[in-house]
């Protein structure tokens, strides 16, 4: 008795594919024509996407906000917001401006974040790197109140008074 | 130099050299960057990405960090030429499909190149032998800052690096392992690693990447965060959590070792034997028979035989390397074929005379 194809079922399966959807590894039968289907049988093809994902989660956190505002377009680049919804990305840098409020939660969702704590680009020179510091600093001294670490606070505060004189003066 | 004149010489990551090669066989960083003012590749027309493409080809030029570099147009080359690009890891498989207004930056040992209007206009990538995270990002790193001067990529203090798709939003960093773990799939722990890699909010795929198939016990891991964490601190955890799956795969195959000497040895010396003499033989099982042979040489039970080859093998028994080898196209039958004459003579040492 055969295996049979586990997609539709008429046909005996020839290949036993494992990928991982998920981060769990499923294993399927699977017969020629839905292999090639599925996309399969050219070995580089791919089944889903980490933007297919980012779609999905869209779907479930964000649809009922942007719904009640409407249509949602970046004044930039024209791109809207339902084609974020359907393909997971967007059209271009300012759309993460025109966005931002459907986003945010998204980036929370994916990333526990929405600051950069990385590189920064060094064109942008010594003034954006106070500027991050800055933000740094501010975040920290947010934490420390919150600690009731107070004489930490008082430290911090110094240190951006410091800083943003330093911006303002270049 | 043309693509086809690659396939003599395997790309440098792949000679075993690094450290932990025994379950490691590769590292990678990824960068995903885009220029400033410029509309994110899905969303641009036509002459906006043949822009795209001219200014990053004359920055790449000017780059030191990337040192002799080879420019390929994707719209100018062939369907296999692409497939072989994507074998050996310098593609994803989205070049595969949509060559026009993409382009491949790559230089002379293959372990740094940069793919133009991808998902976003630039994808640095930089690849290194063995678990070598860190010496991989900072070729990478040094790419990045070069051509950004050049460039100008678009990016705000607060959320880093703009990208097509937030997932990789912030560093635009993807720091990935190609790990070997025939001593977990055996023991049945994989999946219980691949649970717990999620909660730690790193991810597995498959030899290829993304929706690609498992096979031959080779997995991708890397990190899934991209913002709110320096570039340092998701390589160290990239780093953390590998060093853990590899002390998870060495303590399985000493279990196995020790729990199943006999059938542990038999599996592997009858991959071997079918490797040295099958007439006729498909990539999956290769790879299959690869791993098994390839945890035989890690365990020191094959002592004949180098991890390099074995990497090597790995690319070089794809469909689209066989085929750039013969110098003509074949179907998948005689590709089974080429695949066993290619084992079989590469094995036995003939390889050598064969090349002169
Ligand atoms: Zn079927
Ligand atoms: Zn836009």
């Amino acid at each position: 008795m055969p295996v049979m194809c586990k997609q539709c079922g008429i046909r005996p399966s020839k290949i036993h594919y494992t990928e991982i959807v998920n981060n769990q590894m499923v294993t399927t039968d699977l017969c020629l024509e839905c292999a090639e289907a599925k996309g399969i049988d050219v070995h580089t093809t791919g089944s889903y996407s980490l933007g297919d994902l980012v779609a999905g989660l869209i779907d479930t956190s964000a649809q009922t906000q942007s719904e009640k505002m409407g249509k949602v377009q970046c004044p930039k680049c024209g791109f809207d917001y339902s084609n974020f919804k359907k393909s997971g990305r967007l059209g271009c840098s300012e759309c993460y401006t025109a966005f931002e409020t459907q986003l945010l939660p998204l980036l929370r969702q994916l990333h526990g974040s929405t600051r950069h704590q990385g590189k920064s680009p060094r064109q942008l020179g010594p003034i954006a790197i106070i500027r991050k510091e800055i933000m740094d600093l501010k975040d920290t001294l947010t934490r420390a109140i919150e600690e009731e670490n107070y004489e930490e606070a008082a430290r911090i505060r110094d240190r951006i008074k410091t800083l943003e004189t330093r911006v303002e003066e270049t | 130099m043309q693509i086809r004149d690659m396939v003599k010489k395997p790309a440098k990551w792949l000679d075993a050299a690094g450290d932990e090669k025994e379950i490691v066989l590769s590292s990678r960083i990824r960068m995903a960057r885009n220029i400033e003012d410029r509309r994110f590749p899905q969303n641009a027309e036509k002459e906006e990405l043949a822009a795209v493409l001219e200014q990053t080809r004359s920055a790449a030029d000017k780059t030191s960090a990337l040192g002799t570099c080879h420019y390929f147009p994707m719209g100018n080359v062939s369907s296999l030429d692409r497939q072989f690009l994507a074998e050996r890891h310098l593609v994803s498989r989205e070049f595969l499909f949509n060559s026009s207004n993409r382009g491949l930056i790559v230089n002379a040992g293959e372990d740094l190149c940069v793919m133009i209007n991808e998902e976003d206009h630039l994808r640095i990538q930089s690849f290194g032998a063995g678990f070598n995270l860190r010496q991989a990002y900072d070729r990478a790193d040094r790419v990045d800052s070069e051509l950004s001067r050049q460039l100008g990529f678009a990016f705000t203090d607060r959320l880093g690096h703009l990208t097509a798709c937030p997932t990789n939003l912030g560093t635009g960093l993807r720091a990935s392992l190609l790990i070997h773990l025939p001593g977990l799939v055996h023991s049945k722990e994989i999946n219980k690693l691949l649970d717990s890699l999620r909660q730690l909010h790193h991810s597995i795929r498959g030899l290829y990447g993304e929706g690609t198939e498992v096979m031959g016990n080779f997995f991708q891991l890397s990190n899934n965060v991209t913002l709110g964490l320096s570039e340092d601190v998701i390589v160290s955890n990239l780093k953390e959590m590998v060093l853990k799956v590899i002390g998870f795969e060495r303590r399985a195959r000493e279990m196995l070792f020790r729990k199943a000497r006999s059938l542990l040895e038999d599996k592997v010396w009858r991959a071997y034997g079918l490797l040295c003499h099958s007439r006729s033989v498909s990539t999956k099982e290769a790879l299959s028979l690869i791993s098994a042979v390839r945890l035989g040489v890690g365990m020191g039970i094959v002592k004949n035989l180098s991890l390099k080859t074995l990497n090597e093998l790995l690319v070089y028994i794809q469909p689209a390397h066989l085929q750039m080898r013969e110098g003509r196209s074949m179907d998948a039958h005689q590709r089974d074929v080429a695949r066993a004459d290619y084992l079989r003579h590469k094995l036995s040492g003939d390889m050598h005379q064969e090349e002169e």
